[in-house]
């Protein structure tokens, strides 16, 4: 404590010490957070189903997606990131994931939604499998906080079919 | 050339200057109880003017503006304020569920430890050092360094004769 700037190189040290501190208790304090969202998502519509001249199959639905996901926001968090993806089994992968939508949701109050839309990104096929494919829709979120660490979960729906034939 | 030895005799006396500021029974670190059997500190040998100005102008004065007590108690009073400020801002974050409202409490308050502690106000001057009277200073400073030693002794035998 010698001199001004040797004072002030101490306080800020420290300062900036305590912030961090401070920080990795917020985040920690996300652990004590148990949350208790939904999702629902219809198919409304096969707009069409078809080989493509490479050979893969690929298909464009018409979903109803609502969710609420207002319970995984905490104090500590920037935004949440919501994705829906179409998961199926194929004699060649064990586990196929397909993104077809997502979504950045910036507050709380946004996180309670019903959107009705076409698949943002294309559904196409590694081969020619699709045909009458039993497939599951999971929303799967990615809580990102302001400082921290970040959680992620999914809820798993089961119970979707495409059709037999080509359209 | 004779400024030259000039320079060499104020190192000297400068060495004697911070011999006298490191001591121990003025130190805060010291323990209270042990003061008792060292004896009395001879009084320190302020360099002079033109001696300061040669080798650092900054050292013009005491050079954090602070005597040993308002160093100790500017720094206790940084770390316990900071603290406080930290569990505060956390707490009342915490409560009101804003991260925003945590951030700028503490920077609030760290800009508040900055303007008490760090600028050296005069209530951290409330212990000051006693430094001899110039003219004997003068005296002092004369001597070529080996003897300063033998100056210093005597100048503590000076003081016990009062």
């Amino acid at each position: 404590m010698h001199s001004f700037g040797y004072r002030l190189n101490a306080l800020l040290t420290l300062g900036v010490t305590t912030l961090a501190l401070m920080c990795a208790m917020a985040s920690f304090s996300d652990n004590f957070n148990h949350p208790s969202p939904s999702a629902n998502v219809q198919v409304m519509n096969v707009n069409w189903f078809h080989k493509q001249s490479s050979g893969n199959d690929e298909v464009s639905l018409t979903l109803k997606i609502s969710a609420d996901l207002q319970s995984t926001f905490t104090w500590n968090t920037k935004q949440v990131f919501a994705f829906l993806a179409a998961e199926y089994e194929t004699p060649g992968n064990s586990l196929n994931q397909i993104s077809l939508w997502d979504s950045i949701i910036p507050s709380k109050e946004r996180a309670k939604f019903t959107i009705h839309t076409k698949n943002k990104y294309r559904l196409i096929d590694q081969g020619s499998n699709l045909r009458g494919k039993e497939f599951n829709l999971t929303l799967h979120w990615h809580v990102m906080p302001k400082t921290g660490k970040m959680f992620a979960d999914k809820i798993v729906m089961t119970g979707y079919r495409l059709p037999v034939d080509y359209r | 050339m004779e400024c030259f030895w000039r320079y060499i005799r104020s190192l000297g006396a400068f060495s004697s200057y911070y011999k006298v500021v490191l001591r121990e029974d003025i130190s805060p670190l010291f323990p209270r109880h042990c003061t008792a059997a060292l004896s009395p500190p001879p009084l320190a040998v302020r360099p002079t003017e033109t001696e300061q100005i040669g080798l650092c102008p900054i050292f013009s004065r005491f050079p954090s503006g602070m005597d040993w007590q308002g160093q100790k108690l500017s720094e206790q009073l940084m770390q316990i304020m900071l603290v406080a400020v930290a569990v505060a801002a956390y707490v009342t974050g915490f409560m009101i569920e804003s991260f925003r409202i945590m951030m700028l409490i503490y920077a609030g308050g760290v800009v508040l430890i900055a303007l008490i502690t760090v600028q050296n106000w005069p209530l951290f001057n409330r212990h000051p050092l006693k430094w001899l009277e110039p003219s004997v200073a003068d005296e002092y400073s004369k001597e070529p360094p080996q003897q300063q030693a033998a100056a210093a002794s005597s100048g503590k035998k000076k003081s016990t004769k009062k």
